[in-house]
């Protein structure tokens, strides 16, 4: 099963800078705190699958997902919701492929970041 | 004005508090259900965006606990939420939601939905202080009970039968009952311009006196028609005012203040003299006991065509024992505004003349 069709954009910068009304500090500000606030989501995210502890790992997930949207991290929200998905349709074989599209997600989140920052 | 954001994401706070900020808003967050529920018993918010998903209390349980909550101005409640789909819209709904707000939300979106919640907000701090204002007047007035809040009851009943059916169905709508209802309690307003020496005369008026009395309409519709040319976009209080003038007003010609003629009495005002009428004659007064429900009824069939409009008074008959619960539902609320009761000696006039002054 399939819970990701097809990759997305991984971040859209305009996106983000309109809802940030047009002001780039805003958006700089957004970002740093998303940057934070992911690594140590995905963190709580393993810790409780590990422990199987998967109510909170879908909670941290969905909470996860609404920043992600929110940032216009496109790829990021939908691997957030595959994982909330899966934890909610109980399908535990699929945790950790989701899993690690997310940790990938992230890097590729990382690294477009410095991107934008380099230009 | 302040509104409250209960949201446990820090990136979300942070932008709803911009693009809030921006629109001239003052932002107050909670990071979870009970704080926010804290802060929203402090009475000092109105406007209300919470996340679905919260420790401790999600954003449904804080809704439904904000709907508990009695005795206190309205809460305008929008959820924001990453959930979709038609359960959950109904979920949300059912627990008192006014609207939904979906991540990743949109700074537009959010102002054009804060502005519908400040616009039913405003609506109802309307309705209130128009009440408010209506019951000041009435404060003067030493034997009135919960006079308006029957008036206006009246009245509702009344536009709401003569919407069903008869030759004013095409006139009233459901937002001019609701106008009625409104606006129906400030019809004697202008009593706060009659002097305390004739509005609380125990003992029958003189001519002189009674001519001062008849200024309460011409006071009472100068007064709102100034507002309303202020505000031409308060539509309401122009129907306001055209009760406040002709609510007196007899079919007949022989009312005053203008001895308007038939249909030249806008309806509201003949539909308001019948309400008032029928309120003043089953009231104890200091100058003649309460009438029973029968013979105010028979009183005003009298007045068929004479004092009231007929269809007017048909619709009445159609609605006699409705009549009779409002009266009993009122009949010991005594309003917090009455002042003390005037002795005085009962006075011989009770017929429909001097009924209501």
């Amino acid at each position: 099963m399939a819970l990701v069709q097809h990759e997305s954009v991984v971040f859209d910068l305009w996106d983000l800078m309109n809802r940030c009304l047009g002001k780039p500090e805003l958006v700089t500000r957004v970002l740093k705190k998303f940057e934070v606030q992911l690594a140590g989501d995905l963190d709580r995210i393993s810790a409780a699958l590990n422990s199987e502890n998967y109510a909170v790992a879908r909670e941290v997930a969905h909470r996860l997902k609404g920043a992600a949207a929110n940032v216009a991290a496109h790829s990021l929200q939908e691997q957030a919701h595959a994982l909330e998905s899966a934890i909610q349709l109980g399908l535990e074989d699929q945790y950790g492929i989701v899993m690690h599209g997310l940790l990938r997600e992230q890097e590729r989140f990382v690294e477009a970041i410095k991107q934008i920052q380099l230009s | 004005m302040h509104v409250l954001v209960a949201e446990d994401d820090d990136v979300t706070v942070d932008l709803l508090t911009a693009a809030l900020e921006e629109f001239g808003y003052q932002v107050t967050v909670a990071v979870d259900g009970l704080e926010a529920l804290r802060l929203i018993r402090s009475g000092k918010f109105q406007l209300v965006i919470s996340d679905w998903e919260m420790p401790g209390l999600n954003g449904l349980e804080l809704c439904r606990r904000v709907r508990k909550r009695r005795g206190c101005s309205y809460t305008y409640f929008i959820l924001l939420t990453s959930h979709s789909g038609v359960n959950n819209v109904v979920q949300g709904l059912d627990a008192g939601a006014d609207d939904f707000l979906t991540k990743p939300f949109y700074p537009q979106e959010l102002r054009v939905r804060l502005a519908v919640g400040q616009r039913i907000l405003s609506m109802q701090s309307r309705d209130l202080i128009i009440f408010a204002l209506a019951k000041l007047a009435e404060s003067r007035d030493t034997e009135t009970g919960a006079h308006l809040e029957r008036i206006r009851e009246y009245c509702r009943l009344l536009g709401a039968e003569l919407s069903r059916s008869g030759p004013y169905a095409d006139q009233i709508d459901g937002d001019f009952v609701e106008l009625l209802y409104l606006t129906s309690p400030l019809h004697d307003i202008g009593k706060v311009g009659i002097p305390d020496q004739v509005l609380l005369k125990p003992g029958k008026l003189t001519p002189e006196e009674f001519s001062i009395m008849q200024q309460h309409t011409l006071i009472g519709a100068q007064t709102l028609a100034a507002v309303a040319e202020m505000n031409p976009q308060a539509g309401f209080l122009s129907m306001a005012r055209d009760i406040a003038l002709t609510h007196h007003e007899r079919f007949d010609g022989t009312g005053y203040p203008h001895h308007l003629v038939g249909s030249n009495i806008p309806l509201s005002g003949r539909i308001t003299a019948l309400a008032d009428v029928y309120d003043a004659l089953t009231s104890k007064r200091v100058y003649k006991p309460a009438f029973s429900h029968e013979t105010a009824t028979n009183m005003i069939v009298e007045g068929r065509g004479a004092h009231f409009d007929p269809v007017v008074v048909d619709a009445f008959l159609q609605l006699t024992d409705d009549f009779q619960l409002i009266r009993q539902r009122f009949e010991n609320t005594a309003s917090v505004f009455d002042g003390e009761r005037l002795k005085a000696d009962p006075m011989e006039e009770t017929s429909l003349a001097g009924v209501g002054k």
